[in-house]
C-alpha cells in the first residue's frame, strides 16, 4: 500500500480549498485543515497520487475531472438524515400554503413543484410526498416533487428506496408500517410514494445544473448552508429569488438563517415554521 | 512600476527583469553578466559608484533622487516626454544577503518621468496664464474643466478693478450656468482686486440667485465690510436667500449678528433656518469664547430650556459642547439644580456636560454636596460618564451619602471609572449584606478588573443572593486560589452549579491558554468535588442548562469519576454540540477499559454521530472486549464500517481477521482501504498466506487491495504473484502492481529479480494504457537508479500530460537523492536534463506539467533555472498555478539570485502572487526571507497574508525574526498574533538544543523604548514557563512602566517563581504604583 505524505501543506490547503470553494459552494476554514486532508486521503491513495497537490492538478486538469468531482462529492456529503425532520414546515406547506394556493386557481394551470435540493439519501422528498399523501393532495392538485443532491453515492441509494431503522427516528409508527414493507436489507418505501420523486444529481454551486429544477414553487433547502460560505450563500440564495416560480418558499433548516445575506425573501412566521416568503407574492 | 536588478559584489548583473528590458531594450540575455559600469557607462564620472561602494561595504541603503541625479541606467522615457530626454529614475540600492554576508545589490528602479512632467508643466502653465488675460475671462466659459481651472489659476494672479466688472457681469447673465458659476466664485473669493463693494450691491438685486451667490461669495471673503448688509438679508422674502445669509455671518464671526440669529434660532419655528443659525452661532462662540467678543454661549443655553423641538436641543447641546466658555457651565449647572426633573432637559445637559470642552468636574464635585438627592443621583451619572480620575474621591464620598440611590450610582461610577482606589469600598459593599448595592458593587469590581479581590469574593459565594453574580466575577478575575472554593459550593444545597462550573471551566482555559497548566485546575476541582451530593448536583444541572452551562459541566464531570458520572458522559455523546461531544470522548477515553461496556451499549445509539463516537472512543482505548460488537458493525452504513476498521485497527485483535478480509472487495475503495489498514495493524501470521491466495481472486477489488497489502509488507512468498498482477486483466490490479514494485525492498530480490523490476517498469512506461504509464513514471522515481531518468526525458513526449506530469516530478526527485545540479560545464546527459526540462516548462500544453517542470528545474538546475523561473512569476496560466509552482522553486535555490524575483513577487499587485512569494520566502529562510516578512505583516493590506507573515516569522524564528515579532507588537491590531506566535511552541521548536538562545532573543525586547513591546515580552515569557524566561521576569520588575512591572508580578505569581520573594517584597511596600503593590502583596501571601 502506498503511503503518501497525509500533511497538508498550508499552501496547498488554500488552492484546494479554494477550488472546492469555488465549484461546491463547501468551504472549509483554516481549522478544518485537518478534516479536509482526512476525507481527501481516501481519495488520494484511491487514485494512487503522492500528494495533495497531485490532487489538486487532477481535479483542476483532468479530462475526466467531472468523475472524480463526483467521488470527492460523496467523500464531503454529510449524509446523515431521517424522515420527518423539521416536520413543521412540511405542515405549513402542506395545512396552510397548499390550500391558499389551491384557492387561486390561476396558479393551478400549471403543476406545483417542489423541489428537495439537498435530499441526501432521500428522507426529506419522501417524507414530503408522505405528507402531500396523508393530507389527499395528490388528488386534488397537479403537483411534482423533484429532488437533487451532488452525492451520486446519496442520490443511488435514494433511487433504490430501502432505508435503515434509524431514519425513522421521528416518523410515527403507523405511518411506517403504512409506507414501508420489511425486507433483507432494510425497510422499502412504498413504489407509489417513491416514484412520485424525480431524483436527479446536482451541485448547488453550479447554476447550470440546477436551472431546470429551480423553477420551483416550494424549495427545501435544508442543513446544506451551514457548509456554505457566506459568499456561497448569497449565490445560491439570490439564484433562488431569480430563478423561483411565483408564489415562492423557500424551507431553511431551524438552524440556518439569511440575516447576514441580502435576499428577495422575507422570513415570515406560517404556522409552526419559518418560511422565507419571495418577495414578488407579497403585493 | 518598479524594475529589480541585482547585481554581485563586483557589480556583475546577476538578475534582470522584463521591464528593465522594456525600457533600455536590453533583454537578461545580455544584460546578465555584464558590469554595472558597462551598462552604466557614466557610473565613476557621476560618483555613483561611491553609493555602491557604500551598500557592499556598508550594508547601508541609499537612494538617487531624481531631482538630483536624474537616472541611473541612461535611457529615453517610456512615453515620449515634453521635458526630458532620458527616463527620469528613482533609485534604490540594497545590500544582497547571503547569511551574514553581503554577496550583492538589489537595485530598485522607479518611473518617475511622468510625474515630473506633469510637475513641471504645472509650473510653466500659471505663468503662461498670467501673461494672457484677455483670454482667461472667456476662458471660465469653456467647456473643458483643465481650461477653466487654469483660468482660475490666471484670474486670481491679476490686480485689475475692472475685472471684478467683468466678473459680476458675468455672474449676471451667467449665473444659472454651474460650471461658469463655480469657477467665477472661486476668482471672486481668491483675487487680489476688492470685489466687497459690487458684491454688497449684488445684495440687492431682484435675482434671487444672484443674492443668494453674492451671499456665498462674501462669506468666504472675511471682510467684515458685508456684515451690515447680510444682517438686512435676514429678513430677506426668500428663505434660501436667508439660509446663505446666516452661513455668512457665520463664516464671517459676525457677532453682530448674534441677537438676530439667535431670534431666528429660538423663535423662528422652522428648522431649515434654526439650524444654520445655530451652527452659524456656534462659530462665532467659538470666536467669542478667544476673548475678542462678549460671550454668547448664556444666550445658547435658554433654548435647552425652552425649545420644545428635540431637534433645536440636540442641535444646542452640539453647539455647547463645542465651546470652551465657564459661564456655560454655571448656566448649566443652575439648569441641572433647576430642571433636573424634566427629563429632556436632564438629558440635554448631561450631554453638554459629557459632550463639550469646558472642564465641568469642579462644578460637578461641588454639586455632590448639594441638598437635592436627585442632583447628587444625576451628579454621579455624569461624572461616571466624564471619564476623569478627579471624580474619584467625591464619588467614594458619595458611597457614605445617607440615600441608597445616591450610593448605587457612586458604585456604578467608580465602575465606570475604573477606579482600583475604590475597590476596597467596593468590596466592603458587597459584603455589606445589602443586595440592592453589593449587585452593583461586585458588577464594578468587575469592571475595575482587579484580580486580587478575588479571594475577598470567594467568600461571598455562599450569599444565596449574591453567588451567581460572584461566580461570574470569578470566572473573570479569578485564579486557582478560587477554584478549591468554587468546588467546595457543589457540595451546598442551593449553589448556583452551572454558573460556578461556567467560572471554573473560564479560569481552566485562561490557565490551558496561557501557561498550559489547565491539569492544575482539574486537579483542585477533582480533589475538590468527591462527595455524592457534588456529583449529583453536577449531573442534575445539566437539565436545563443553556450551551455554555453543558459545555462547562461536561468538561467538569470529565475530572471526576464514579458510575454516575461514567453514564452521564457516555449519555452525553449523544448531544448534539460537537464540543460537548468531544469533551465526553475525551473523558471516557481517559478513564479507559473500564467503560467500554457503557460505550458499546452506545454502539446502538439511534444517531450516527453518537455511534461514531463510541466507535472512536473503543478504539481509543484499545477495547478489546469491544471486539465482536465491533465486527458486527461492518456490514452497517458506510461510515460506520470506516471507523469501526479505523478502531479495529488500533485495537488490533486478531479475531476480526477474517471480517476485515471480508471487506478487501467492498465495492467502496474507503472501505477497502481502511480494512488493508486494519489488517496491516492486526499483524496476524495467517496474512502473508491469505494473501497470497487473495493475489489470484476472482474478484477484481480483492485482488487490488492483496496487492496494496502484499506491496507494503513486500513478502517474499508473493514476489512472483506481484510480478504476474502486472499483467493482470484489470487495470486498476496492473496499475496497484506498478505501483508496489519499487517497494520491494532490494536485500529480498536477487539481481534478477532486480532487473525485472527495472524493465518491468520501463516496460509499462512505453507500452502501457496512459494511467498505468503514469503509475510507473511515478514508480520509477522512487528506484533511485539513474538509469531511469533518460527514459523519464523520453515519457517528456508523452501524448499523456499525466504521463509527462509524474516524470517530470520524478526526475525532480533525483536531484533530492544527491544527484548534483548541472553546470554549463557537466556531462551532456545532466545538460540534457535541464534542457529537456526548460524545453518542458515553457512549452508544454498542460499547466499542471509546466508547473511540475518548474519544481523540478529549480531542484536540478539551481541558481541556472533563475531566469527561466522569473520569467514565469507573472503568468497567468491556470490561475497561477504555474506562477506558483516557479515561485516555490525559487525559494527552494539557495543562491542570492534567487532573491529578486521573489522581492518583485511580493510587490505584485496580485495577492495570491504576493501570498506565494510569503510561502517561498518562509521555505527559504534568511535574512531577506525575515525582511521581506515582517514587510508584508506590518504593511500588506490583505488579513490573510498579515497572518500569514506573521506565522512565517514565528517559524523562522531567528533572533531577528524574534525582533520584528516584538517590533510588530506595537500595533494593536498584531499584538495578539505576534504574543501567540512567540509563546507557541512552533517557534522555540527550533531552539531545544539551546532554548536560552531563543529567551534571550526575546528578552532584547524588554530594552526596547516602546512600553507596549515591553509588556509583550513580559506576557510572551509567563507563557513559555521556563526558568530562563522567568529570570527575564524579575528583570521586568525594574522596568519603569507600572504596567509592565504589574505584568511582570502576576506572571511571576502564575508560574510559581520563587526566586522573586525579595523583590516582591520590596515591591509590596514601595511601588509607586498601588495596583503592583497590592499584586506583590498578593503574590506573598499566595506563598
Amino acid at each position: 500500500m502506498i503511503i503518501f505524505d497525509n500533511n497538508l501543506p498550508e499552501n496547498t490547503f488554500i488552492i484546494l480549498r479554494d477550488l472546492i470553494h469555488a465549484r461546491t459552494g463547501l468551504y472549509y476554514e483554516q481549522n478544518k485543515r485537518n478534516l479536509l486532508a482526512d476525507k481527501l486521503s481516501i481519495r488520494l491513495v484511491e487514485r494512487g497520487l503522492e500528494s495533495f497537490l497531485d490532487y489538486y492538478y487532477l481535479l483542476k486538469y483532468d479530462k475526466a475531472a467531472g468523475v472524480e468531482w463526483q467521488h470527492l462529492m460523496d467523500e464531503l456529503a454529510v449524509p446523515e438524515t431521517f424522515f420527518w425532520r423539521e416536520i413543521d414546515q412540511v405542515e405549513a406547506m402542506v395545512k396552510l400554503l397548499l390550500p391558499a394556493l389551491a384557492r387561486q386557481k390561476a396558479i393551478m394551470l400549471q403543476p406545483l413543484r417542489i423541489w428537495s435540493a439537498a435530499c441526501s439519501t432521500g428522507e426529506e422528498p419522501l417524507t414530503i410526498a408522505i405528507a402531500l399523501n396523508e393530507a389527499g393532495w395528490w388528488h386534488k392538485l397537479p403537483i411534482e416533487i423533484y429532488a437533487s443532491d451532488a452525492s451520486p453515492r446519496a442520490i443511488a441509494l435514494a433511487r433504490e428506496g430501502i432505508y435503515r431503522e434509524r431514519s425513522f427516528r421521528s416518523l410515527p409508527l403507523f405511518l411506517k408500517e403504512k409506507y414501508f414493507t420489511k425486507e433483507k436489507q432494510g425497510w422499502r418505501v412504498s413504489p407509489q410514494i417513491h416514484q412520485r420523486i424525480h431524483w436527479s444529481i446536482a451541485n448547488l454551486a453550479n447554476q447550470s445544473e440546477i436551472e431546470q429544477l429551480v423553477a420551483a414553487n416550494f424549495i427545501f433547502c435544508r442543513n446544506v448552508f451551514i457548509y456554505f460560505s457566506e459568499k456561497s450563500i448569497q449565490q445560491t440564495v439570490s439564484f433562488f429569488g431569480e430563478s423561483m416560480k411565483t408564489p415562492g418558499y423557500l424551507f431553511l433548516s431551524a438552524s440556518e438563517s439569511l440575516f447576514k445575506i441580502k435576499t428577495n425573501f422575507n422570513l415570515q412566521s406560517i404556522g409552526n415554521a419559518f418560511v422565507y416568503v419571495k418577495n414578488d407574492n407579497i403585493q | 512600476m518598479i524594475s529589480v536588478l541585482t547585481t554581485d559584489a563586483n557589480l556583475i548583473v546577476r538578475s534582470w527583469d522584463q521591464r528593465l528590458t522594456e525600457m533600455t531594450g536590453m533583454n537578461r540575455e545580455t544584460a546578465c553578466g555584464l558590469s554595472l559600469k558597462a551598462i552604466v557607462p557614466d557610473l565613476e564620472a557621476r560618483g555613483l559608484h561611491k553609493r555602491f561602494d557604500r551598500v557592499l561595504s556598508e550594508g547601508v541603503v541609499e537612494t538617487l533622487a531624481p531631482a538630483f541625479h536624474g537616472y541611473l541606467i541612461p535611457c529615453p522615457p517610456l512615453k515620449a516626454s515634453k521635458h526630458f530626454d532620458r527616463m527620469q529614475q528613482r533609485v534604490t540600492i540594497a545590500p544582497l544577503r547571503e547569511k551574514e554576508a553581503i554577496v550583492g545589490t538589489i537595485v530598485t528602479i522607479e518611473d518617475v518621468t511622468a510625474r515630473l512632467d506633469w510637475e513641471r508643466e504645472s509650473t510653466s502653465d500659471t505663468q503662461t496664464a498670467t501673461s494672457n488675460d484677455q483670454s482667461s475671462t472667456a476662458g471660465l466659459q469653456e467647456g473643458s474643466w483643465q481650461v477653466r481651472r487654469q483660468a482660475v489659476l490666471s484670474l486670481q494672479q491679476q490686480n485689475t478693478p475692472e475685472l471684478t466688472e467683468d466678473l459680476l457681469q458675468l455672474l449676471r447673465q451667467e449665473h444659472r450656468n454651474p460650471s461658469l458659476l463655480n469657477s467665477v466664485l472661486q476668482v471672486l473669493i481668491d483675487s487680489n482686486v476688492d470685489p466687497v463693494p459690487a458684491l454688497i450691491a449684488c445684495l440687492h438685486e431682484s435675482d434671487t440667485d444672484l443674492r443668494i451667490y453674492a451671499a456665498l461669495a462674501l462669506g468666504k471673503r472675511q471682510d467684515k465690510r458685508a456684515i451690515p448688509a447680510l444682517i438686512g438679508l435676514l429678513t430677506d422674502p426668500d428663505k434660501n436667500v436667508i439660509y446663505h445669509a446666516i452661513e455668512a455671518l457665520g463664516e464671517l464671526r459676525a457677532t453682530e449678528a448674534v441677537e438676530g440669529l439667535t431670534e431666528i434660532a429660538t423663535n423662528s419655528g422652522d428648522f431649515f433656518l434654526a439650524f444654520p443659525a445655530l451652527d452659524a452661532l456656534m462659530q462665532i462662540c467659538v470666536h467669542s469664547s478667544e476673548g475678542s467678543v462678549p460671550a454668547v454661549a448664556s444666550q445658547l443655553v435658554p433654548l435647552l430650556e425652552k425649545s420644545l423641538s428635540w431637534q433645536v436641543r440636540r442641535e444646542a447641546v452640539d453647539s455647547l459642547a463645542m465651546q470652551s466658555d465657564p459661564q456655560i457651565t454655571v448656566e448649566l449647572l443652575r439648569l441641572l439644580r433647576e430642571q433636573h426633573r424634566n427629563p429632556s432637559i436632564l438629558n440635554s445637559v448631561l450631554q453638554v456636560l459629557s459632550l463639550s470642552n469646558v472642564d465641568p468636574i469642579p462644578a460637578l464635585i461641588s454639586c455632590c454636596s448639594d441638598p437635592d438627592r436627585d442632583l447628587r443621583i444625576y451628579t454621579a451619572l455624569a461624572l461616571g460618564e466624564r471619564q476623569d480620575s478627579r471624580a474619584i474621591p467625591a464619588l467614594r464620598k458619595l458611597l457614605a451619602d445617607s440615600d441608597k440611590n445616591v450610593r448605587y450610582h457612586a458604585i456604578e461610577a467608580l465602575g465606570r471609572l475604573r477606579s482600583s482606589e475604590a475597590v476596597e469600598d467596593l468590596i466592603a459593599i458587597a459584603e455589606s449584606g445589602d443586595f440592592f448595592l453589593a449587585f452593583p458593587a461586585i458588577d464594578a469590581l468587575i469592571q475595575i478588573e482587579d484580580r486580587t479581590i478575588a479571594s475577598r469574593l470567594v467568600a461571598l459565594l455562599t450569599d444565596d443572593l449574591l453567588s451567581v453574580q460572584v461566580a461570574e466575577a470569578l470566572g473573570k478575575l479569578g485564579d486557582a486560589d478560587a477554584v478549591a472554593p468554587m468546588a467546595a459550593c457543589f457540595q451546598h444545597p442551593d449553589a448556583p452549579v452551572r454558573e460556578i462550573a461556567v467560572a471554573i471551566a473560564q479560569i481552566y482555559n485562561r490557565y490551558e491558554k496561557l501557561y498550559g497548566e489547565g491539569d492544575y485546575i482539574t486537579d483542585l476541582v477533582h480533589n475538590g468535588i468527591t462527595s455524592d451530593l457534588g456529583i449529583k448536583k453536577s449531573i442534575e444541572a445539566l437539565e436545563g442548562a443553556k450551551p455554555e452551562e453543558v459545555r462547562a459541566l461536561a468538561l467538569l464531570l470529565g475530572w471526576l469519576e464514579g458510575p454516575e458520572v461514567e453514564q452521564t458522559l457516555a449519555r452525553l455523546l449523544s448531544f448534539h454540540d460537537p464540543e460537548v461531544r468531544d469533551l465526553a470522548i475525551a473523558a471516557l477515553v481517559g478513564y479507559g477499559t473500564r467503560v467500554s461496556d457503557l460505550l458499546i451499549d452506545q454502539l446502538d445509539a439511534d444517531d450516527l454521530e453518537t455511534r461514531l463516537a463510541a466507535v472512536g472512543a473503543l478504539g481509543r482505548i484499545g477495547s478489546t472486549r469491544a471486539v465482536p460488537a465491533l465486527t458486527s458493525l461492518l456490514n452497517a452504513d458506510r461510515e460506520l464500517v470506516m471507523a469501526t476498521t479505523a478502531a479495529l485497527g488500533k485495537i488490533a485483535d486478531r479475531r476480526a481477521f477474517e471480517a476485515l478480509l471480508g471487506l478487501l472487495g467492498h465495492e467502496d475503495a474507503a472501505v477497502r482501504l481502511g480494512a488493508c489498514a486494519a489488517l496491516n495493524s492486526l499483524g496476524h501470521p495467517d496474512l502473508r498466506r491469505r494473501i497470497e491466495t487473495l493475489l489470484t481472486d476472482s474478484n477484481p477489488l480483492v485482488r487490488e487491495s492483496a496487492v496494496k497489502i502484499a506491496g507494503y509488507f513486500a513478502y517474499d512468498n508473493c514476489i512472483d504473484r506481484l510480478f504476474d498482477c502486472t499483467t493482470d486483466p484489470s487495470e486498476r490490479v496492473r496499475r496497484a502492481a506498478i505501483e508496489h514494485l519499487p517497494y520491494l525492498e532490494e536485500e529480498r530480490l536477487d539481481v534478477a529479480r532486480r532487473q525485472r523490476v527495472f524493465s518491468t517498469l520501463v516496460q509499462a512506461l512505453e507500452n502501457e494504457t496512459p494511467g498505468v504509464r503514469s503509475a510507473a513514471a511515478r514508480a520509477l522515481g522512487e528506484l533511485e537508479n539513474p538509469e531511469a531518468i533518460a527514459y523519464l526525458i523520453n515519457a517528456f513526449e508523452d501524448r499523456d500530460s499525466w504521463v509527462r506530469y509524474q516524470a517530470a516530478r520524478s526526475i525532480g526527485g533525483y536531484s533530492s537523492l544527491g544527484w548534483a545540479p548541472p553546470t554549463r560545464s557537466e556531462s551532456a546527459e545532466k545538460r540534457d536534463v535541464y534542457e529537456a526540462l526548460k524545453q518542458l516548462v515553457q512549452t508544454d500544453p498542460a499547466n499542471q506539467v509546466r508547473a511540475a517542470a518548474a519544481e523540478a528545474l529549480g531542484r536540478v538546475a539551481g541558481s541556472e533555472a533563475v531566469p527561466v523561473l522569473a520569467s514565469l512569476i507573472e503568468m497567468p496560466e491556470g490561475d497561477g498555478d504555474v506562477a506558483r509552482a516557479a515561485l516555490m522553486a525559487l525559494g527552494r535555490i539557495e543562491s542570492a539570485e534567487a532573491v529578486a524575483p521573489l522581492l518583485a513577487a511580493l510587490n505584485s499587485p496580485n495577492p495570491e502572487r504576493r501570498m506565494d512569494a510569503l510561502q517561498a520566502f518562509r521555505e527559504r529562510g534568511g535574512e531577506e526571507a525575515r525582511m521581506a516578512l515582517q514587510w508584508m505583516a506590518a504593511a500588506d493590506p490583505e488579513t490573510r497574508i498579515v497572518r500569514a507573515a506573521i506565522d512565517s516569522l514565528s517559524r523562522l524564528s531567528t533572533p531577528e525574526a524574534i525582533a520584528s515579532l516584538l517590533e510588530l507588537t506595537v500595533d494593536p491590531a498584531l499584538r495578539e498574533a505576534c504574543i501567540n506566535a512567540l509563546a507557541s511552541g512552533v517557534s522555540i521548536e527550533n531552539y531545544i538544543e539551546v532554548p536560552q538562545n531563543y529567551i534571550q532573543a526575546i528578552a532584547q525586547g524588554l530594552n526596547h523604548v516602546h512600553v507596549g513591546v515591553r509588556s509583550a515580552v513580559v506576557e510572551v515569557c509567563g507563557r513559555l514557563k521556563h526558568p530562563l524566561a522567568s529570570q527575564q521576569l524579575i528583570t521586568a520588575l525594574n522596568d519603569r512602566d507600572p504596567s509592565v512591572r504589574l505584568a511582570a508580578v502576576r506572571a511571576l505569581v502564575n508560574t510559581g517563581n520563587r526566586d522573586c520573594q525579595d523583590r516582591l517584597a520590596i515591591l509590596a511596600r514601595t511601588d509607586s504604583d498601588l495596583a503592583v503593590r497590592r499584586a506583590a502583596q498578593k503574590g506573598l501571601l499566595n506563598r
